[in-house]
């Protein structure tokens, strides 16, 4: 290596301070270099360090943490060299060294942007904190950096607040503010997960096109492998503070020496393969729908001004389809396409305005669910459940375990035969039955969704709506929830509307799919003919801008990009 | 926002105009009327009064007349000729009897919020920056202090401390014996400022508190907010930082507020008035009410309900004008 590296961490550890006082090692002995002009992604799960590595850098980590020991050095090396885990976090040369050695990209676009200033407002200000130029000018330049972002009407968009803007956009204005101070490193801390997978395609193109244009080093972190595939020069990936491997993104994806990231590696590319075990059923039932969806609208009133007439939002706009006893039926769409309105609707946990749903569970009624009243709908709630997307806000703090899994139970069906219901479906779904007496905060993610899966099936119901059942787990998580999600459907003969976005799950368990887009459904059809052959322009788009974690399939580095 | 403006100001009306009904028909609740009260505090003195006595004065003073009639002849009048009726016992017209009172009533009050915010917003702002620390501490203890010590008791002691220790005259009085019958001038607004300062720390003190404490824990919610991170990270010196970002969001319950404030302050004020023996309208509203001397009481009533309404009103439009998201409609 003849070139130095611009930025060296050296043996970090950081560590914080718990409420008891008790210490937690949040980032251990990590040591990498930045090349100039070079993409290295961090990877790794929560838990694993990486954004505290990022914080550290920056001098940015909370108040109740410490930097024990090690290095992080600037330009190493060189005359202009400092380490920044020295420096005071609030002192003039710390303060200095943000947005123009080294600025940061959040995840949360929306969190990391005032509420209640212009976009313009903290773009200029971040202009002028690093170069002595007039309001005036500033301003100039702003726009001109909203333009290198690509927002459309720059010259509008630089007086409108956060909340005025789309996702993509808020991001686009983010990177703006970072690229303000002209840096030399940008930290990039899971920029796109919080966004719709064709927005993150052209975010991340964005990001490369600026990195490339600019010579500047980018810290890409991330949890998905996808992206780091797709962006990344180097590697490192980081287990619970330590760096478990660093290598070329050749290296690393296509020979990982390491076991933890042959393991991370293995559960993605898992995901990626079909299981479908039971698509016999799907085909065997086709004629036997266990609910048929005729013309579903749903609407919303948007409260306008006072005196003004409501206007109306079409979250789901005439949807017709029927859902196979025995099938998981993936129901995809970016975020707006009213797929959850769709999977709420169905349940009557939101009222739709018009058309018809008919459930036809196995004892062979035929139930009208739009046209029920609550009093009506209750003895077949039983047989129609959820599992919810955050394991965190669906289970109530103030209640134990037990509890939790019991309720449904007891409103439905009452005291009879709880004690035997709630030990068949503990043990099914793998939960310890002493978790029943403790409280939800004392479970990780992975089993606090467990413990939302028993409730969900603890009455046995027949169908099952999974909104996002997987999607706030990490990808290790990830795989075994799903794989008991599919066992138990095998076991118990479930029939799942599984809402995702995330095309990589969709391969791995579902019979069909149906793609939503603004409320309307696009296609719908065997996982085999809409993942692998897509009618619709939409459905192409979308599968396209789905990064692979595969470092040969790079979507950005030759310009293409075929989402358009 | 027109539209808003509009709705909020015909709302206020509305308001006002329930409040005076159930104002009026309140103060004629308890048993007697004012013809029974000055009879008995006439044969307190020794002055004989015959039942004729009593009857003459009733039919003098309309009493005699239902309830409904008297309420809507004294809301006309205050319609049409912003007559707001007399007084019984002291048979003045009310406006009259509390125009100049009203006005120092409300200039303390304007004195106290401003003194009120003034203080409170950077100690809270300090205290929460500096959370766990000394100061924080000791700032934490004088709120529960001020939140704890009742008005009166604080005028008592700032009363003598003033006078016996310090050995001020005239606290306790509004003007310096110089000033007091001197028409109005420079000198005569300065040293009325100099003497209102104890009523208004008196009035301000539980307020101050309370917004210290509210001020506090917003901004402790608000600084580990990503945006200031975020701040932070593109350079901004730790100072702006926090004036611009968290602060700016830790006002909001402050100013929405407002409008309560006032009531408490109103409500606080005629106490704190009497102890201090300040000519304002709390003696007066104090005595009205004894007397039930209904349209004396009922006007003070509906001015310090007015405060809060108005008080209301203007804390919701500073908010609207304040925080981008409430004017444009995204949070209601």
């Amino acid at each position: 290596m003849s070139t130095p590296p611009i930025l060296s961490v050296r043996d970090l550890r950081v560590s914080f301070t718990g409420q008891k006082g008790q210490r937690i090692v949040a980032v251990d002995g990590v040591s990498f270099d930045l090349m100039p002009g070079e993409i290295l992604g961090i990877v790794g799960e929560s838990g694993s360090g990486k954004s505290v590595t990022g914080q550290a850098i920056m001098r940015l980590l909370p108040k109740n943490a410490t930097v024990e020991h090690g290095q992080t050095l600037l330009y190493p090396g060189t005359q202009n060299e400092i380490d920044t885990s020295t420096l005071p976090p609030a002192s003039r040369q710390a303060t200095s060294l943000r947005g123009k050695a080294v600025s940061v990209v959040f995840q949360e676009p929306m969190a990391a942007l005032s509420p209640v200033h212009t976009i313009g407002s903290q773009i200029i200000e971040a202009i002028r904190i690093h170069r002595k130029v007039s309001q005036r000018k500033a301003r100039k330049i702003a726009i001109d950096l909203l333009t290198q972002v690509r927002i459309n009407e720059p010259e509008r968009r630089i007086d409108q607040y956060s909340f005025e803007l789309s996702g993509g956009m808020r991001q686009r204005a983010m990177i703006a503010i970072a690229l303000a101070g002209d840096p030399d490193i940008l930290i990039a801390d899971e920029p796109t997960t919080a966004l719709d997978v064709t927005t993150q395609a052209h975010i991340l193109q964005l990001l490369k096109e600026i990195q490339s244009e600019r010579h500047m080093a980018v810290i890409f972190v991330s949890h998905d492998l996808g992206v780091i595939a797709q962006l990344a020069d180097r590697v490192v990936s980081m287990y619970q503070g330590k760096v478990m491997e660093t290598g070329t993104v050749k290296q690393v994806f296509e020979a990982p020496t390491n076991s933890y990231t042959q393991t991370l590696l293995a559960a993605v590319k898992g995901l990626d393969t079909p299981v479908r075990v039971h698509t016999e059923n799907a085909v065997e039932h086709a004629n036997d729908p266990i609910l048929r969806v005729r013309n579903l609208h749903t609407e919303f009133t948007i409260p306008t001004g006072f005196m003004q007439k409501p206007k109306m939002f079409k979250a789901v706009n005439g949807v017709s389809l029927d859902i196979a006893r025995g099938e998981t039926l993936a129901l995809v769409g970016e975020s707006g396409s009213g797929k959850t309105t769709f999977g709420r609707s169905i349940l009557r946990a939101i009222n739709p305005t018009k058309g018809e749903i008919t459930f036809h569970p196995s004892n062979g009624d035929t139930f009208d669910v739009t046209q029920a009243s609550r009093a009506e709908m209750l003895p077949y709630r039983r047989w129609m459940q959820m599992i919810f997307q955050d394991p965190f806000a669906s289970l109530s703090p103030r209640m134990t375990v037990r509890n939790i899994i019991a309720e449904p139970y007891r409103a439905m069906i009452g005291e009879d035969g709880l004690e035997e219901a709630l030990k068949e479906i503990t043990e099914r779904c793998r939960i310890n039955p002493e978790w029943l007496s403790r409280y939800p905060h004392a479970f990780s993610g992975g089993q606090r969704q467990r413990i939302g899966i028993a409730r969900a099936l603890i009455t046995r119901p027949e169908l099952v709506v999974c909104d996002e059942a997987v999607s706030a787990l990490d990808v290790t998580i990830q795989a075994d929830v799903l794989e008991l999600l599919m066992d138990l459907q095998q076991d118990l003969g479930l029939t799942y509307l599984f809402i995702t976005h995330d095309m990589s799950v969709v391969r791995h368990i579902s019979d069909r799919v149906a793609v939503l887009l603004k409320g309307e459904l696009v296609e719908i059809g065997s996982a085999d003919a809409v993942l692998n052959a897509p009618q619709n322009d939409y459905t192409k788009r979308l599968l396209a801008a789905v990064p692979h974690a595969d470092p040969e399939q790079r979507m950005f580095d030759k310009g293409r990009l075929a989402i358009g | 926002m027109l539209g808003m403006i509009v709705f909020r100001t015909l709302s206020m009306f509305v308001t006002l105009a329930i409040i005076s009904a159930i104002v009026f028909f309140l103060i004629s609740l308890p048993p007697g009327d004012f013809a029974e009260s000055v009879a008995l505090s006439r044969s307190i003195n020794g002055e004989p009064v015959t039942p004729e006595d009593i009857q003459i004065m009733r039919e003098r003073l309309h009493l005699n007349e239902p309830l409904l009639d008297r309420y809507i002849w004294w809301i006309k009048g205050i319609l049409t000729e912003g007559d707001f009726g007399m007084s019984f016992r002291y048979m003045t017209p009310v406006t009259d009897l509390i125009g100049e009172r009203m006005g120092l009533t409300a200039l303390l009050l304007v004195l106290t919020l401003f003194i009120t915010y003034i203080i409170a917003i950077p100690v809270g702002v300090f205290s929460a920056i500096y959370q766990y620390s000394l100061p924080d501490y000791i700032v934490t203890f004088l709120g529960y202090l001020g939140l704890a010590i009742p008005n009166f008791l604080m005028a008592l002691v700032l009363l003598y401390f003033s006078t016996v220790v310090l050995g001020i005259e005239g606290v306790g009085s509004v003007f310096s014996p110089e000033y007091q019958n001197a028409v109005w001038s420079f000198g005569k607004v300065i040293d009325l400022l100099l003497h209102l300062w104890v009523p208004a720390i008196v009035l301000g003190l539980a307020g101050t508190a309370g917004g210290i404490r509210v001020i506090r824990a917003t901004m402790l919610d608000e600084l580990n907010k990503l945006y200031v991170t975020a701040a932070r990270a593109r350079g901004v010196p730790e100072r702006r930082v926090i004036w611009k970002y968290p602060v700016r969001i830790a006002l909001n319950p402050v100013i929405s507020t407002l409008g309560w404030n006032l009531r408490d302050l109103a409500s606080g004020a005629p106490v704190v008035a009497i102890v201090l023996n300040l000519p304002d309208i709390g003696p007066l509203f104090f005595q009205a009410l004894l007397d039930q001397d209904m349209f004396l009481a009922g006007t003070l009533v509906l001015f310090l309900t007015s405060l809060t309404v108005v008080g209301t009103f203007l804390s919701d439009l500073l908010l609207a004008w304040f925080d981008p998201r409430i004017r444009k409609g995204v949070v209601k």
